[in-house]
């Protein structure tokens, strides 16, 4: 492996993880803030894909198109929140419901199952006539948009309707008795989720040059991974939007730590094995740590405590 | 204030397990009554309360509050009206989320919840000082998240969130049963002083007879689903533990020796 041949993926990883970054704040709504594991993302985040790609498939402006995108992702979690507060499903269930129904749509959407986008127009074509790589053009533009997103976020839940749907996660019953709908606040958190996802879905597809209607499939467990990895390196701290960044930093790094095991020869094949692994790990890894460190405060006060005696 | 017109509640009907909860209630609040309920367990003093919130739908009967007519509005549309305060302390606060921005969400309470931002600066101060009312140091922590707060503080701070904008019913439902005795009189002093200052019409369930003789102008205690017995003004004031274990008795009959205990 050569020092460029890295540097170079790295970069690319870089990108993936600033793209896939918006995906990962979107599951942050719907797993931190409303504290529901919302599996819909993996169909909403190929819906975005499926939206975009048709859209520029057809010659349409690739803005219009994430912008599309971002709105369908939307209907299809308002779809799931429908489910959960309505008709009283089950969250997991919910999100399953709409997850095995997204897939079909999305056929639909794209008339077959994988979209090729070399020759439309792109997020990157201002970049052509510069003497910068499409790779770099696209970390700019993700970087202003995820910019834009975490604006848009810290915005949003520091109005009285956010605060509300923060509450919600935390406490419904303390919510409802100071007279909010929780039905309407749920609705809107997996609305708004599922519309970050497919706007990170519409991105993806944009920079890989394909809408597949298998892309979204693990895309939960690698927005858990980002938050997870964030929360860990970030341990908790500082306000909303240090949080928002840490989702944005564990992205970046699940996305490096990939690349440098693919380098190293990992098979694509195993790629999602990995993940899970990874995630099961930094989820279970601060509950060991706290039992171990009881264990050894018990047994150092005892041994105190025992020989006074 | 409040109104209840023969409302009853059955909980699992037509099941081996079927309850009859409440029994062809009938009690009309005037405003700025303060009335303690007092009841063995399973009298129906819980129930009545989470009927009143709209916690649970009633089967019949009418709930009118200050003239509307809520018995078929959802528990959030009720808490426009109502303030309430949790046996569970964990229950009345969000406990990720700061002091202040708990107060500002109650603060709101029957408003429609905007893209305005959460809290305004004013309303801080305003906070600052609400607070400082309580004595328990709270007004230098608005920005402490309410999970770091003891039993006793989340009571206190979930009893002004109950109370800031002053509700046409305020529910109390044993919201000092689960304090130490000293942390659970502070608090029952913090919630007279509100409750008479701002003549606010109140219902507090307890299981303390002494405590519900001193508190409020009226008094009632329940059984098996019903209201058996109803004292205000100055006969309440000549109340005495004994005279309620008296009537509590008349009223149980072989039972009273199991519930005895339960009532103190």
């Amino acid at each position: 492996m050569t020092i460029t041949s890295l540097l170079l993926a790295l970069q690319g990883a870089f990108n993936q993880g600033i793209l896939w970054s918006v995906m990962a704040l979107g599951v942050y709504i719907t797993f931190r803030l409303l504290d529901i594991a919302d599996l819909t993302v993996d169909g909403s985040f190929a819906t975005g894909g499926a939206v975009c790609a048709v859209i520029l498939v057809n010659g349409g402006n690739p803005i219009v198109a994430i912008l599309a995108a971002l709105l369908a992702g939307c209907v299809a979690g308002w779809v799931t929140g429908f489910l959960l507060t309505k008709c009283h499903i089950p969250a997991i269930l919910a999100g399953i419901l709409s997850q095995i129904g997204l897939y079909s749509i999305n056929l639909r959407i794209m008339g077959k199952s994988n979209i090729p986008l070399l020759a439309t127009k792109s997020l990157t074509d201002w970049a052509t006539n510069l003497t910068i790589t499409t790779t770099q053009a696209s970390i700019i533009v993700g970087v202003v948009i995820v910019i834009l997103v975490m604006i848009g976020l810290y915005w949003f839940f520091g109005t009285e309707l956010g605060a509300a749907i923060r509450a919600t996660g935390n406490n419904e019953q303390m919510v409802r008795a100071v007279g909010v709908n929780t039905d309407f606040t749920k609705i809107v958190g997996t609305t708004l989720s599922n519309g970050l996802v497919a706007l990170s879905g519409g991105l993806v597809a944009q920079q890989q040059g394909f809408a597949d209607v298998k892309m979204g499939i693990g895309s939960i467990v690698i927005g858990l991974a980002s938050i997870v990895i964030g929360e860990v390196l970030f341990a908790d701290k500082g306000n909303f939007f240090v949080h928002l960044l840490s989702i944005v930093v564990g992205s970046i790094i699940y996305r490096i730590v990939i690349a440098i095991v693919l380098q190293m020869g990992l098979s694509t094949d195993d790629l999602k094995l990995l993940t899970a692994i990874v995630v099961g790990i930094a989820l279970a890894v601060p509950h060991f740590v706290n039992k171990r460190k009881q264990m050894a405060l018990y047994k150092k006060l005892t041994s105190e405590v025992d020989k006074n005696a | 204030m409040l109104k209840i017109q023969n409302v009853s509640k059955t909980f699992n009907i037509g099941t081996i397990n079927e309850k009859k909860a409440l029994r062809n209630i009938n009690l009309e609040l005037a405003d700025g009554d303060f009335v303690t309920i007092i009841g063995g367990n399973g009298a129906g003093k819980s129930t009545l309360m989470n009927m009143i919130a709209g916690v649970y739908p009633i089967d019949c009967g009418h709930i009118i509050i200050d003239g509307h007519d809520v018995s078929l509005d959802t528990e959030y549309r009720r808490g426009a009206y109502i303030g309430r305060v949790f046996q569970d302390p964990m229950m009345g606060t969000a406990s990720n989320m700061a002091i202040e921005d708990n107060l500002a969400m109650a603060k709101r309470r029957g408003q429609k919840r905007t893209l305005r931002w959460g809290i305004t600066k004013e309303e801080k101060a305003e906070y600052k000082k609400l607070l400082a009312t309580l004595g328990l140091g709270l007004e230098e922590r608005m920005t402490s998240k309410v999970g770091l707060l003891s039993g006793g503080q989340r009571q206190a701070l979930t009893l002004l969130m109950a109370t800031v904008t002053k509700p046409k019913v305020l529910l109390l439902d044993e919201h000092t049963a689960a304090l130490d005795p000293a942390t659970s009189a502070k608090v029952l002093k913090i919630t007279n002083e509100i409750v008479t200052s701002q003549k606010l019409t109140t219902m507090m369930v307890t299981h303390d007879m002494q405590e519900a003789i001193d508190l409020g102008n009226r008094l009632i205690m329940m059984f098996n689903g019903q209201i058996i017995y109803d004292v205000k003004g100055e006969e309440k004031k000549s109340l005495k533990v004994a005279d309620l274990l008296k009537k509590f008795e008349e009223a149980s009959g072989s039972e009273f020796v199991n519930d005895r205990m339960l009532l103190k």
